[in-house]
């Protein structure tokens, strides 16, 4: 590993940077393919570098799941929620690309992210950048009101960029973070905590990696922000800034995930087309440069930590809209399951549907409500209610188990014990699995088998550790309602009602 | 030199429609085909304007200021005759 900036590195990174401006704007999802084929940047997947992520047959599905954002956004009956107009140029854009400029369109988002969740049933990946975009743009506002810093006219500049080549970004928060005890400065390696490690006239170098970074090895940027609220003494932890992930000294490594193999297979063994979860990465940044015009937060520590629960706030809206989404999907599934096997008339498996529907709309309902009662910041972009959207999000750590359960309770044990494609076409056993997976009357096993195997993929594994661990654990959550919950002034109602002093 | 009428449709966003709206819009598109031409609703020259909603809060419509031409809102399977019926009218004013 690196440890010393390289002028080298530094001199490619800039000249890659400036060829950026001739960047063809991303239309299609062929524009977007090409686009990654074209990016040449550090993935490794299972210890080999991955020289085309495109042609990955672990990465592909993910791919294709984000693909989605581009390719609904070209449908008529679709760009109502897919585009919007930009406030900075006029023209349309990819709602992905978007600051909100009002409650309606804070509303679109979780419309929109729900409605992508129906043609994929799993992450597509791109709202993290989004939400990142959103929060930078309040935050970096805000550090120029306070430090007359000029970060905001910079990501002005740099959205521009992002709407008009309509490239993906990961929005980088998790830090690995280390002895969880100890502060950023404290770790016994600084690095577990991305840094500056250098100033420079031109830009800074950064050091450090971001874990679990959704669709990141097939985003083109990341938009780096702090982790956590920084101290006086954690000055260089407090930074964001932008950067390709083609420079120089960013590597990528893909996360592993539950069933991975299946992702090689094809058919039916493969259940959900679009992979369990949206594909997640650890990046790392090993001495990186990043030049100032790049750079939205350098060192004002005390915006760190609103710059984190805006993007926690702006990210935990959407879990009701994406997982309601997909939770459609399931419930769909699940019914189907009945269907195929017989038991959708007993009232027990009807009463669990109508659970497992209840738990999707709760989940809706508050993303739906925490951007009704969104607001405006002083920057003029829109925010949702962060208590609401801690609320919403509290609830999927809770209710996609509940709704998975209720899956695998409908759909039975063969979830989990069902034989492969291949002994389904087999001159031997083929006839037996015919035989004996036999569901209700005119139903094909193939197609009873590929709906228990969507079920397996969506309900089980990564899935529900992505529902639980995504935009914050549950804890980060009741530390929200600590501190938005107003419990003080909860009490005075209670003692006004019996007439306590 | 064409002589059909121009429609525009435009849909809402799709959320989470109770119906196959664009299978709808195919249907009706077939069945009127030699009576309409059927566009984008951002076309400027329009004879009459449908929208396609996918449940009955009508999104389709919210960003619309004012329509000059006659215009339609549908909401649901059900209103699939009542479309076909509402085109009968408009072709033969």
């Amino acid at each position: 590993m690196k440890n010393e900036f390289s002028d080298t590195l530094c001199h490619a990174a800039n000249q890659l940077i400036s060829g950026e401006k001739n960047m063809k704007r991303i239309v299609t999802k062929e524009d977007y393919f090409q686009s990654l084929k074209n990016l040449h940047h550090t993935v490794y997947y299972n210890g080999k570098r991955v020289e085309d992520v495109t042609e990955h047959p672990a990465l592909r599905p993910h791919i294709n799941s984000a693909a989605l954002t581009y390719e609904l956004a070209l449908r008529p009956e679709h760009e109502e929620l897919m585009t919007a107009i930009s406030h900075l140029t006029g023209k349309k854009i990819n709602r992905f690309t978007h600051i909100h400029q009002s409650v309606d369109d804070l509303i679109k988002k979780v419309q929109m992210l729900r409605l992508i969740a129906h043609e994929t049933g799993s992450c597509f990946q791109r709202c993290v950048g989004f939400d990142a975009l959103n929060a930078v743009y309040m935050t970096a506002f805000d550090a120029d009101q306070k430090y007359k810093t000029d970060y905001f006219e910079r990501f002005k500049k740099y959205l521009i960029h992002v709407q008009d080549t309509n490239v993906m970004l990961v929005g980088g928060m998790t830090d690995p973070k280390g002895d969880r005890s100890l502060p950023p400065g404290k770790q016994a390696d600084p690095d577990l905590f991305t840094h500056v490690v250098e100033r420079r006239s031109d830009g800074i170098v950064i050091r450090g990696a971001k874990a679990h970074m959704t669709g990141g090895v097939n985003s083109h940027e990341i938009l780096l922000m702090p982790t956590q609220a920084m101290r006086e003494d954690e000055r260089d932890y407090a930074l964001s800034c932008a950067l390709p992930l083609n420079t120089p000294g960013v590597i990528l490594i893909f996360g592993r995930q539950t069933n991975e193999e299946r992702k090689f297979e094809e058919g039916i063994d493969v259940g959900n087309p679009f992979g369990p979860v949206g594909g997640e990465a650890l990046i790392i940044f090993d001495n990186v440069f990043v030049p100032w015009e790049r750079v939205f937060l350098c060192g004002e520590y005390d915006m760190a930590g609103l710059l984190v629960e805006r993007f926690a706030t702006l990210h935990r809206q959407n879990y009701g809209g994406c997982k309601g989404g997909v939770s459609d999907v399931l419930v769909g599934a699940t019914a189907l399951a009945a269907e195929y096997q017989g038991t959708a008339g007993a009232s027990h498996i009807k009463e669990k549907l109508a659970e497992m529907i209840h738990l999707a709309e709760t989940i809706y309902s508050g993303s739906v409500a925490c951007s009704a009662m969104g607001y405006k910041t002083p920057s003029g972009a829109y925010y949702p209610d962060p208590l609401l959207a801690n609320t919403t999000k509290h609830n999927v750590t809770r209710h996609i188990y509940e709704i998975s359960r209720l899956a695998h309770d409908i759909a039975g044990g063969i979830v989990a014990t069902m034989p492969f494609q291949a002994d389904l076409e087999s001159n031997e056993v083929g006839g037996y699995v015919k035989k004996y997976l036999a569901g209700a009357k005119g139903i094909p096993v193939e197609d009873r088998m590929k709906i228990l195997r969507l079920i397996e993929s969506m309900s089980g594994g990564t899935a529900l550790v992505e529902s639980m661990h995504g935009a914050g654990s549950p804890q980060t959550q009741k530390v929200m309602y600590g501190r938005l919950g107003n419990l003080e002034q909860k009490k005075r109602w209670a003692k006004h009602l019996v007439g306590i002093e | 030199m064409e002589i059909r009428k121009k429609i525009g449709i435009k849909y809402c966003g799709g959320c989470n429609p109770t119906y196959e709206r664009v299978e709808m819009v195919e249907r009706v598109q077939f069945r009127m085909r030699d009576r309409f031409l059927f566009l984008s609703h951002d076309q400027q020259e329009r004879d009459g304007l449908i929208l396609i909603n996918g449940c009955p809060r009508s999104c389709a419509s919210r960003n619309l200021n004012h329509i000059e031409a006659p215009h339609l809102s549908i909401a649901g399977e059900s209103d699939f005759e009542n479309l076909v019926n509402w085109l009968i009218n408009l072709d033969e004013k």
